[in-house]
């Protein structure tokens, strides 16, 4: 061998194990690019179809699978700006639609839209879940409800299946319309069944141990694996059973992360919405000035109507026409009474201008416009019935705002304390938007 | 003269290697390059995507629409809007938190008259509102709807234009 083979063959191994090294090398790397790239269409894929069943509300069927296998996927908590993340392996992609998302094989998924209707605003969230078999315990004589609450909200998801599971067994697998309607009333002491997968195993109690999903009703609380979570509205008992026990890659409960999630959109969004209600309180300086308008109109058209019976009665003969003269006098008497509480009625309205105009002292505004109110009710209302005007609605509508308001402003109170305040604005905002709607206000 | 050829030969096998690699290099640069204008066309499909998604949302989220039965968030209100202007900086601060950074919206009613911005000294003769708007001129994607504007002062409802504008 001389020294010509051994450098060709030194030489050709240098190029071989280069060209090996390189090759495999970015083959691997393209490889898993690849992957990444069908992974990360899948979840693009998966967002546009998400946004359209947010808005729209029309319920959508999807697939996350891929030629690669489907991804591993589960929602993350995402930063202050990006909101909820759903993170499929090493991807992650924003979402700033509130979701209830669980992935469950190669099955096909159900897209369809929640919410929750406050009166003056509404809350829409998303669940997109595989096939699962939901399967209340009722161990409480109260959990009939709570059952209706939770199928309610799912009976438009076409991969949901109902049960009750007790001692003797679980009952057949009904959709939710069918469920609603052929709900027992009888309570079940226990369920044996341990099961996982597709299973949710939702108990109702009134006292919970520390075993998977249970609903307490008394304290209002879902246990979750032993953790107590505060639910104040049935999405929050969505979010725990779409979610489940399953751990994510940080062992925290895929239940819990839902319910974080949908809390912090939820609570965001009422922020914005309560911070727009007050301003529109505060824009009803306008308002006022339409209403003072309306009462100058009034009273010019009073000063004429009195001015021309005056007129009419000095014409009369006091001997002949007295009856007449009697009653004309006593419709001027009423006229100057109209006169005087609309004049009252003006300085209240200016005194809201001013108050507008220099402080925005909300307190003091409601008292005024309160003041209004009254005086227009008990004298203007009653005493000159054929004057009333645009003046009245105007004034209702605002008293009402301002007290929508006030219960928003405890809203906000309660959420930046993390108190309850959901049943709050049910019981309180609700109705009184409803009387709004009634009062003609918009 | 042997090894005049063995030199020869060596050279031969020198300048087949250099080429190699030449070759190896240039296919790797396609493939990589190839593999950058994906990624990069991606990106603007992730940002026009990002842009579609925020114009549906701000079209039909209850937070500006006026909500009835009969309406179902379809119609925008032009009260809301206002008020989200009076304290724009407040409300933009909350609203990026639910919609995220970098965008602006631009709502304008379609009546034929002269653009009047409205702002708290005139909020019913008014015809357009913006809100959250950055001052970036460049990477600016901007997309636009048809909507429907309820008029309070009139209690009509009329055609509007909303423009969504991200910046990328």
């Amino acid at each position: 061998m001389n020294i010509f083979q051994v450098y060709k063959i030194i030489l050709g191994l240098i190029v071989a194990a280069f060209v090996i090294f390189f090759v495999t090398n970015f083959l691997g790397d393209y490889v898993g690019l690849n992957t990444q790239t069908m992974t990360y269409k899948a979840m693009n894929e998966l967002r546009d179809k998400m946004n359209d069943v947010y808005i729209t509300g029309n319920s959508i069927e999807f697939s996350l699978l891929t030629k690669k296998g489907t991804p591993d996927c589960f929602v993350g908590s995402g930063e202050e700006y990006t909101s909820t993340e759903i993170k499929c392996g090493s991807l992650g992609m924003s979402f700033f639609t509130p979701l209830f998302f669980t992935e469950g094989g190669e099955g096909k998924l159900f897209i369809n839209r929640n919410y929750l209707d406050f009166g003056w605003s509404k809350f829409y969230a998303v669940s997109i879940t595989p096939e699962m078999i939901i399967l209340f315990v009722p161990e409480n004589s109260a959990a009939k409800d709570k059952m209706l609450n939770i199928t309610d909200a799912l009976k438009e998801n076409e991969n949901i299946k109902f049960a009750i599971c007790d001692n003797e067994g679980i009952t057949d697998l009904v959709d939710g319309d069918s469920f609603l309607t052929s709900t027992p009333t009888e309570t079940s002491s226990s369920c044996t069944a341990s099961l996982g997968g597709v299973y949710r195993i939702v108990k109702i109690s009134s006292n919970c141990n520390n075993d998977g999903i249970c609903i307490e009703i008394n304290s209002k609380t879902i246990s979750l694996d032993g953790e107590r979570l505060n639910y104040e509205d049935v999405l929050d008992m969505l979010a725990v059973i779409i979610g489940g026990t399953e751990k994510d890659a940080f062992g925290v409960n895929q239940g819990k992360v839902l319910f974080i999630e949908k809390n912090k959109v939820l609570k965001n969004q009422l922020l914005v919405q309560i911070a727009l209600e007050n301003e529109r309180a505060v824009m009803l300086k306008n308002e006022a000035n339409i209403i003072s308008e309306s009462i100058d109109d009034v009273l010019y058209d009073i000063d004429i109507f009195v001015g021309s019976l005056n007129n009419e009665i000095s014409t009369l003969d006091p001997t002949d026409d007295y009856d007449l003269i009697v009653e004309k006098e006593e419709l001027v008497e009423n006229y100057n009474d109209c006169e005087y509480a609309y004049s009252n009625l003006k300085t209240y309205i200016t005194t809201l201008q001013n108050e507008l105009q220099s402080g925005d002292d909300k307190f003091a505004i409601k008292t005024i416009v309160s003041d209004a109110k009254s005086l227009y009710t008990s004298q203007i209302e009653n005493v000159c019935q054929d004057l009333s005007t645009n003046a009245k609605s105007k004034l209702i509508c605002s008293a009402l705002r301002f007290e929508l308001v006030d219960i928003l402003n405890n809203v906000k109170t309660s959420i930046l304390n993390n108190d309850p305040y959901i049943q709050y604005m049910k019981e309180n905002s609700k109705p009184k938007y409803e009387k709004m709607e009634d009062n003609g206000c918009n | 003269m042997q090894l005049r050829k063995a030199q020869a030969s060596m050279m031969e096998y020198i300048i087949m290697t250099f080429f190699m690699m030449i070759i190896i290099t240039f296919m790797v640069m396609m493939f990589l390059g190839i593999q950058f204008m994906n990624i990069d066309s991606e990106s603007s499909k992730q940002k026009m995507d990002r842009s579609l998604a925020l114009m549906k949302s701000f079209s039909k989220t209850p937070l500006f629409s006026k909500d009835s039965s009969i309406t179902e968030d379809t119609v925008i209100y032009d009260k809301k809007l206002t008020a989200a202007m009076l304290n724009e900086a407040e409300t933009c601060e909350n609203l990026r938190k639910i919609f995220g950074l970098h965008w602006s919206i631009e709502v304008a009613v379609i009546d034929g008259e002269t653009e009047q911005l409205c702002d708290w000294t005139d909020y019913d003769n008014c015809n357009k509102w913006i809100l959250c708007e950055e001052e970036i001129t460049e990477g600016v994607l901007i997309r636009d709807i048809p909507v429907n504007v309820y008029r309070d002062s009139t209690d009509t409802v009329e055609a509007g234009l909303m423009t969504v504008k991200t910046y990328v």
